[in-house]
């Protein structure tokens, strides 16, 4: 229960993968919601406040680093933002310099992920 | 005529002897005497008339003194006769007349006063003694014969004369007419000779060529309308001058040069010189030619000059393209029938064959098999027909090897004939379709490197979830059951998860086109650990033993793609290398020194002949069966080892086949300035 009082927002249009994390951060105590893609979790994030967002970056209707930078604009205390990503997306370096605070590169291993967002949580 | 005058005075004497001295007698003697030679003297000093004048008086005088003695000494009478004689004799044909008349008057004077004196006297004529009247009578009458005599004889000279004269009159008018008819024919001949010369001078103004003529002290002394055009000179200010008074000097030196050599050795002499002319300096071919007397001697040296400045800079074109080509491209040329005819220097080099081998032959000796009957007969259709064929044919040289040409095959008019040829341009296309098929193969890895990156992201994501699911798993049996047995398969799930991950990024790394990447640094185990895993299976199923020994900890500046390319290269020639061998392994060693790191991939085989060694790492050379490999692998690694610092080399100090990869090692300096590796 690492993960406990979080709100989390998972934006991955794999439905499986999605379940899987929100799950699993259900599992450690979080609350967790999910998008599909980068537009409706924009729109989200507009209407509830969430602690951490945790997105992939390539999906159909609303990529994830839109996703991230209308966020950081739009957002004076925007939620801490987590990338999942695949080989042909940015480097770590770059994710970072839009305003990410973790890059996570498929397959990756949950419990790790898990451990960061703790991690994260206990700097705030 | 002197004879004459002796004669006569010689019958003087004698008369004087015979007859007695007489007083008439005597005076008419010493008066003929003295008369004679002055007339003779005035006939000598060209005084015909005076002489003339002299003579008919004393022949008159003697006349009429004889006459009027007639009825007396009858005697007297024989001494006029010589001297009539005489006289006669002193005159010319045509002065007969005057004496005869002169003498007949001057007889009948006498005759008449003699018979005027005889009346007086009255003494009849026939009345005297008739012997001496008679004798008179016979006298004068033989006088008057004479006289008749003469002038008849003068009569017929004169006709003859004038007959002669009518002769010489008639020669001399046929004469005159043969004279008038050479004359005319002169005249005719003259103005033959002058048509004849307008008609030559129409022919060689109509030339366009340059005509001349000179003498053999240099002075033009003909020419035509070219001349004076092409150097703007009329015709009168040409002729006359000379060479040096209408030309450069340079120019004098050449042309009279070569007709000197025209004047001395009688022959003629050709040569193509640059005329400075009116409209600008033109090639011009010159030729000199002599002109000759009946006796063989040169007397003028004749030019004809003609403008080749457009041959000659055509044929200078000509040949520059045609030099331009022979050196560009491969010509051949071939009759009608296909047998060749023309190969240039290009074509034996390429094909292997000699000149000699070639020609005769048709392209059937190039066949390289490639290409199918209907190839060529297409290929023959389109060229019968008179169209230009252009494509490209794998040819075959000598030794059997083979090459492509980009190939342009046209039919042409053989010169001099009707007959159709054709003439083909081929260039040598060899390397580029080699590029071509390297571009193909690049790309269709590219498309497969493009293919390779979309499934890996297709495969990452359900990985992920198979991983998330193994780790929810455990944490379930962790917290609620006590299951540890089945944490085991749990765990082998991911680390197989973690395998896949592996192939997937060698297969994206291997397969991307890394030219442009950045240099990173990067865990040289990594790489070649992900690259093993593309070909473990592979080496396992065909019983090859993998041997590692990837344990140095290295990081290199390198571009990782090209490194794994490079490894999978030495690693999948070892492969087929061994795939017939009874042993199989390959081994795959890292070695460090302070200044670079080794990369070895070693195979079971018996190394490499020395011949192969040489050529191996050559683009295109392969040892392996044409379609299996494009013989580049080794090129390119090489190019990838020399683009990163680094080299690859074969070591033929091994007794098995190994190829090295080195690299330089990655280095910092540390606040001391000194280099150290990482």
């Amino acid at each position: 229960m690492s993960l406990t009082g979080l709100k989390i927002l998972v934006v991955e249009d794999d439905p499986d993968l999605r379940d899987l994390l929100a799950n699993f951060f259900v599992l450690e105590g979080a609350i967790a919601r999910q998008a599909q893609n980068g537009q409706i979790a924009f729109e989200m994030i507009g209407q509830e406040p969430f602690d951490f967002i945790v997105t992939d970056v390539r999906m159909p209707g609303g990529d994830g680093i839109t996703l991230i930078k209308q966020t950081m604009a739009s957002f004076p205390s925007p939620p801490k933002i987590f990338v999942c990503s695949g080989f042909n997306d940015l480097t770590k370096a770059q994710f970072l310099a839009l305003g990410a605070v973790d890059v996570f590169v498929k397959p990756f291993s949950v419990e790790s992920l898990v451990g960061t967002l703790a991690r994260a949580m206990t700097k705030k | 005529m002197h004879l004459v005058i002796v004669v006569a005075i010689c019958a003087y004497v004698f008369m004087f002897c015979w007859v007695g001295l007489n007083s008439a007698a005597v005076y008419l003697t010493v008066v003929t005497l003295i008369a004679n030679p002055i007339v003779i003297l005035l006939k000598r000093a060209q005084k015909p008339k005076a002489s003339r004048l002299l003579l008919v008086m004393i022949c008159n005088i003697d006349l009429f003194v004889c006459s009027s003695f007639l009825g007396h000494e009858g005697n007297l009478h024989f001494y006029c006769l010589p001297f009539l004689a005489l006289s006669l004799l002193l005159f010319k044909p045509d002065e007969f007349r005057w004496s005869i008349l002169s003498a007949a008057l001057t007889s009948a004077t006498g005759i008449l006063v003699s018979a005027k004196w005889q009346a007086a006297v009255n003494v009849s004529l026939l009345s005297q003694s008739g012997f001496i009247t008679r004798f008179a009578l016979l006298n004068f009458i033989g006088a008057f014969l004479m006289s008749a005599t003469f002038l008849f004889m003068f009569l017929i000279k004169i006709r003859r004369h004038e007959s002669v004269i009518e002769d010489l009159l008639s020669r001399a008018a046929s004469k005159i007419d043969l004279l008038r008819e050479a004359n005319q024919k002169i005249e005719s001949a003259h103005l033959a000779l002058v048509e004849q010369k307008d008609f030559l001078q129409t022919i060689i103004d109509a030339s366009p060529s340059i005509f001349f003529v000179r003498n053999s002290a240099g002075v033009y002394t003909h020419c035509n309308l070219a001349f004076e055009k092409a150097f703007n000179i009329s015709r009168a200010k040409l002729i006359g001058s000379s060479p040096q008074d209408l030309f450069a000097a340079r120019d004098v030196d050449l042309l009279t040069k070569e007709s000197r050599f025209v004047f001395e050795t009688g022959s003629s002499k050709n040569l193509e010189y640059l005329l400075p002319t009116a409209q600008g300096p033109l090639w011009y071919f010159l030729s000199y030619f002599p002109i000759k007397d009946s006796s063989g001697e040169v007397t003028a040296v004749g030019g004809i000059i003609s403008n080749i400045h457009q041959e000659k800079i055509l044929r200078s074109h000509h040949e520059s393209l045609f030099l331009a080509l022979e050196d560009s491209a491969i010509v051949a040329m071939t009759d009608s029938r296909g047998k060749i005819t023309f190969a240039n220097k290009k074509f034996v080099e390429i094909s292997g064959f000699e000149e000699h081998e070639l020609l005769g032959q048709d392209h059937r000796i190039l066949n390289s098999g490639f290409h199918s009957k209907e190839f060529f007969s297409d290929l023959w259709r389109t060229i019968a027909a008179t169209n230009t064929w252009s494509g490209e044919i794998q040819n075959r040289r000598k030794d059997g090897s083979t090459y492509w040409v980009h190939t342009t095959i046209a039919p042409i008019k053989l010169p001099g004939t009707e007959e159709v040829g054709y003439v083909s341009i081929r260039f040598d296309i060899t390397k580029q379709k080699e590029a071509q098929r390297t571009l193909l193969h690049s790309s269709k890895m590219a498309s497969l490197g493009e293919m390779a990156g979309g499934i890996a992201h297709e495969i990452n994501t359900p990985l992920a979830i198979i991983v998330g699911h193994a780790e929810m798993a455990k944490m379930r049996l962790k917290n609620d059951c006590h299951r540890d047995d089945l944490l085991v398969p749990l765990k082998k799930i991911e680390t197989t998860v973690d395998r896949i991950a592996k192939i997937v990024t060698g297969l994206r790394t291997f397969s991307r086109n890394a030219d442009e990447d950045p240099m990173v640094e990067a865990d040289l185990r990594e790489i070649l650990e992900s690259t093993l895993e593309l070909c473990s299976e592979k080496f396992k199923n065909s019983g090859v033993t993998l041997n590692q020994n990837l344990e140095c900890d290295i990081k290199v500046l390198c571009r990782p793609a090209q490194i794994s390319q490079v490894a999978m290269n030495l690693l999948n020639n070892a492969f087929d290398a061994i795939s017939g061998r009874d042993e199989k392994w390959i081994d795959i060693s890292v070695f460090k020194n302070d200044q670079d790191v080794a990369i070895s991939v070693t195979d079971s085989g018996q190394g490499i002949d020395s011949k192969t060694v040489s050529k191996m790492m050559e683009p295109f050379f392969t040892t392996k069966e044409p379609g299996s490999g494009t013989g580049l692998g080794l090129s390119i690694a090489s190019g990838i080892a020399k683009s990163h610092g680094g080299n690859l080399t074969y070591d033929s100090k091994c007794p098995n086949t190994r190829f090295t990869l080195e690299l330089p090692v990655c280095h910092f300096r540390d606040d001391a300035g000194k280099k150290i590796a990482l």
